[in-house]
């Protein structure tokens, strides 16, 4: 076998040094294509969520309940271009808004839960893609409950127009 | 999930289907449970039992012809249709429909704005056009 020469040995560690600078660590690179994170900012666990999705490069856009700021200026007008992967941590009510305002668009509800730990919610940050087929979500019987849920296009729409983030 | 429209058999039904597809693009007639599940009244008491509205498809036309096609489909058929704009008066049902089995007629993808008459006071305007539109358009 071929002894490795100095020069091809320096070659090879400057490329490899070459490569690491260009790719970003683990940590800061999105895991997946979440267009947004939105969470309810006056729920704590909800902000520990935000820092933990700003801390994968996953966009976090903030909310007080009430979802028509976002749906009119952002969504509304992101959703005219194609569906889109999204990411939450709200009450049931903000959800069950959304969820109605996506599937029209081609998108559906993913998946959801609800109270999840921070540990359940560091695994689907970091990309456990959770299979559950979720149907219609009903708001829950406490309307302030959060949720944990994931808005994604349907299997119709990834098949022919998914828009690039 | 879904049920057959009443009175129509399986064979009359997928022949409907088929030049519904026909009319409108196959992207377009909605059939599959998923699918069938965002025209269900979220509210409904009856939710998953026999009393529970389901439909048997939902159709998404993009224009006045289109929609004319439908109804000739149907009507060769006799199969109800039930007429949703945008579906979101989820107080009064959603876009569920009164009768099980029937074709649900959405009109969302029909949203343009026609005219917005600012001497008269008025707008013409696609039953697709949301609140959120119209407020945009002007």
């Amino acid at each position: 076998m071929r002894q490795c020469s100095r020069r091809i040995f320096l070659k090879c560690g400057l490329g490899a040094y070459s490569a690491s600078a260009l790719i970003p660590p683990l940590s800061a690179r999105p895991v997946m294509p979440y267009y947004k994170a939105v969470f309810d900012e006056r729920f704590e666990e909800a902000r520990a969520f935000a820092t933990q999705a700003t801390a994968r490069v996953t966009p976090t856009v903030t909310i007080r309940g009430d979802v028509t700021n976002l749906f009119f200026n952002d969504l509304d007008l992101r959703w005219k271009l194609g569906p889109v992967w999204l990411i939450g941590f709200t009450t049931s009510a903000s959800l069950f808004c959304l969820q109605l305002l996506a599937r029209d668009r081609g998108m559906r509800l993913r998946f959801c839960r609800t109270k999840p730990n921070m540990k359940a919610v560091l695994c689907v940050l970091d990309g456990a893609s959770p299979r559950d087929r979720m149907r219609m979500h009903l708001p829950s019987s406490d309307p302030s409950d959060l949720i944990l849920w994931i808005i994604a296009p349907s299997i119709r729409a990834s098949e022919n127009e998914i828009a690039i983030v | 999930l879904s049920s057959l429209p009443p009175g129509v058999n399986r064979k009359d039904f997928q022949d409907a289907i088929a030049q519904f597809q026909a009319a409108v693009g196959k992207e377009w007639v909605f059939t599959s449970d998923e699918d069938i599940d965002l025209y269900r009244d979220s509210y409904s008491p009856f939710w998953n039992e026999p009393e529970d509205p389901v439909p048997s498809a939902a159709l998404a036309p993009d224009g006045v012809e289109q929609v004319q096609q439908i109804v000739r489909i149907a009507n060769k058929y006799k199969i109800p249709l039930w007429t949703v704009s945008t579906g979101k008066n989820l107080a009064y049902g959603g876009s569920a429909p009164r009768l099980s089995g029937s074709v649900v007629l959405d009109l969302k993808r029909m949203n343009r704005i026609l005219e917005v008459n600012d001497r008269n006071h008025y707008a013409l305007v696609e039953p697709g056009v949301s609140y959120f539109d119209l407020y945009r358009y002007t």
